[in-house]
């Protein structure tokens, strides 16, 4: 067994002169939920490319399960499964015939499709042309698909980018799922609460580089405030803010004092965002 | 490359070409072309061979003429009228029998028949013919001939038909679709709506995917090519042999297609190249339609390899060893192709990543 699912050991890629990946390493252990953050054109898909053998890297590799993905492409693909950002079914077949036809590529043998459709929530429109599916149906499909091998390493790219709530909890779920399982997930995304809320660690990439890679929460502890947002209501009627800094020697008079003279109506803990620490961090947006 | 992927991913664009344009058009348009031609240029639905008479004089043998099942008789009120339908082909032969024949032949004294015969009529039917008016003039098998033919040629004269004109260009449209066109479009199609990138993150290579292509390309073309030249008579007497070389002129369509899909970026473009490219790849045919200017011309131009040793084989009855140096062209051709897809392999995998 590898002692990592997926391990980036200084992978470069360059487009003529631009340095897209610079040198980059990390490692992802078996079942860990890694989102892989960062704006367009940092070099996330470029490095996720060469993850899954799409691309050769110009120096550096990359091992799955145990294996330089580009001396084994075709057996490492074997078990690992993608989604891409961009809608790429065949549209003029149905959801069975899509999935089959994947499901003979891996040689998956007595596969179901119509399990997996009723899974991702598509059970009933399975003899539709794809080409009448919504967005959201075709991305359900879609991560249907890159499920299709029961992979030990998925890949995920935008996975809810344009899906209405109820589709996106879907496929949230059934990213929890797999990793529940032990599949490994490097997932790229620009949506930070998506990251937050399935991801174990997140990785910063930004200029081809990891800026920074740990657990949300560690980040936010490092990067965010320690401090509370007190809303009050004032004499007049006006709500009027008040922030507590939490380590300081008199927090616990201030707030005994707050609580004691004023009329409280919230609390909240001024925690950063994984999107405040990004731009602190990189001194760019996440959209930039 | 993996068989067991190549054979699915054959049974995928097998099954998708019921929804394929290109796939439809290059099963359709050959055989009707092939029908078009064979209607407007008369001998489709003329098994029978086609014979008019004018008779003068009251013959009994116009009567026994009438009455025979392999000839298709129409007798004529006067010589003008079986001239005109000579003239434009309605019939293939025209006989004039004189007054006073059936008297003269009674008497030995051979007497003359006109025997007009339409241009661009097939030498088989002009053979039946013959042979069924010598049966019904002769007394005996081995007897010397009772008449004269006086013999007149109506029409241009060429004694090449239209048909056989336009043969090469359909067998040539037969395997240049199939082989060609159906690959070409099918890999432009996934290139563009980037299932191709999905077949390559799966244990299918890339490679898998150009052979199954090639291999869809190499069944259409060589199928409609048989098809194409049974429809239009033409499939002579070495069945094996034709299908041989007609397979390997689809191996090089199929191959020339794989390598046109592979660098070209969507349809309109790929449209646009075979729209221009289309007069060199069917200038061997264009060369055969025209007779008057030196034929050596074709030789010119790759497809002349695809479709000279079909022609050879299945019109001129030619052997492997006539034709063997035009298939070590092709043979030739074929390796050109595949080693400029090997070459230029790894190139089009990375165009593939960064393009999804």
């Amino acid at each position: 067994m590898a002692q990592y699912a997926v391990s980036a050991q200084d992978l470069t890629y360059r487009y003529g002169d631009l340095l897209a990946v610079d040198h980059i390493s990390f490692d992802i252990p078996e079942g860990e939920v890694l989102g892989f953050l960062g704006p367009n054109g940092a070099g996330k898909s470029t490095t996720v490319k060469m993850l899954t053998g799409q691309l050769r890297p110009a120096s550096g590799k990359a091992v799955l399960l145990g294996k330089d993905i580009a001396q084994n492409t075709n057996a490492v693909q074997a078990h690992i499964g993608v989604l891409f950002e961009t809608t790429n079914l065949y549209e003029q077949m149905n959801a069975v015939e899509n999935l089959t036809l994947f499901a003979q590529l891996f040689g998956v043998k007595n596969f179901n499709a119509l399990t997996l459709l009723e899974k991702v929530g598509l059970g009933g429109r399975e003899k539709e042309r794809v080409a009448n599916y919504s967005k959201g149906m075709k991305q359900r499909l879609m991560l249907a698909r890159a499920l299709i091998n029961s992979p030990r390493v998925l890949f995920l790219d935008e996975p809810t980018d344009g899906l209405d709530p109820v589709s996106s909890q879907t496929v949230h779920a059934l990213i929890r799922e797999a990793a529940q399982n032990g599949t490994t997930v490097l997932l790229t995304t620009h949506d930070m609460v998506e990251a937050d809320k399935l991801s174990n660690r997140v990785a910063f990439i930004n200029k081809g580089k990891i800026v920074v890679l740990d657990t949300p929460a560690a980040l936010k502890q490092a990067y965010g405030k320690r401090a509370l947002r007190v809303e009050v209501q004032a004499a007049n009627g006006a709500t009027e803010i008040r922030e507590v800094t939490l380590d300081a020697d008199d927090t616990p008079q201030k707030l005994h004092d707050l609580f004691q003279n004023e009329r409280v109506i919230t609390v909240h803990s001024e925690e950063a965002t994984l999107e405040d620490i990004f731009v602190k961090i990189t001194g760019r947006g996440l959209h930039g | 490359m993996n068989p067991r992927h190549i054979f699915v991913l054959l049974g995928k664009e097998i099954r998708q070409g019921k929804t394929n344009f290109f796939f439809i058009y290059a099963l359709l348009m050959p055989l009707i072309l092939s029908l078009l031609v064979a209607l407007v240029f008369g001998d489709l639905f003329s098994e029978t061979p086609r014979l008019g008479i004018y008779d003068a004089g009251q013959s009994a043998i116009t009567a026994r003429l009438l009455a025979t099942d392999h000839l298709e008789v129409t007798a004529y009120a006067n010589e003008a009228a079986l001239r005109e339908a000579v003239q434009r082909g309605g019939v293939m032969v025209g006989v004039i029998f004189p007054t006073g024949f059936d008297a003269a032949l009674a008497a030995g004294e051979q007497p003359s028949l006109t025997t007009l015969y339409w241009s661009e009529s097939l030498a088989k039917d002009i053979a039946i013919i013959n042979s069924t008016l010598d049966q019904l003039t002769m007394p005996t098998t081995n007897a010397p001939p009772l008449i004269t033919l006086n013999v007149v040629q109506l029409g241009e004269a060429s004694n090449i038909s239209w048909t056989e004109r336009l043969l090469p260009m359909i067998v040539l449209m037969a395997i240049i679709l199939g082989g060609v066109m159906v690959p070409a479009a099918s890999l432009v199609d996934e290139k563009q709506k980037r299932t191709l990138s999905a077949l390559t993150t799966t244990p299918a290579s890339l490679l898998d995917v150009y052979a199954a292509k090639a291999l869809l390309g190499v069944g259409i073309s060589t199928l409609m090519g048989l098809v194409v030249l049974v429809i239009n008579n033409a499939f002579g007497g070495q069945p094996a042999l034709l299908v041989m070389v007609l397979a390997l002129g689809a191996v090089a369509a199929s191959v020339f297609g794989v390598l046109l899909g592979s660098f070209v970026k969507d349809i309109n473009v790929l449209l646009a190249v075979i729209k221009a490219g289309g007069l060199l790849l069917f200038a061997p045919a264009l060369v055969q339609l025209v007779p008057d200017i030196p034929q050596w011309i074709a030789q010119v131009f790759p497809t002349y390899y695809v479709l000279n040793p079909v022609l050879a084989v299945s019109q001129r009855n030619a052997g492997l060893g006539d034709i063997a140096g035009e298939l070590a062209v092709l043979l030739a051709l074929i390796g050109a192709m595949v080693l400029i897809l090997v070459l230029i392999f790894e190139r089009q995998q990375k165009r593939l990543a960064l393009a999804s």
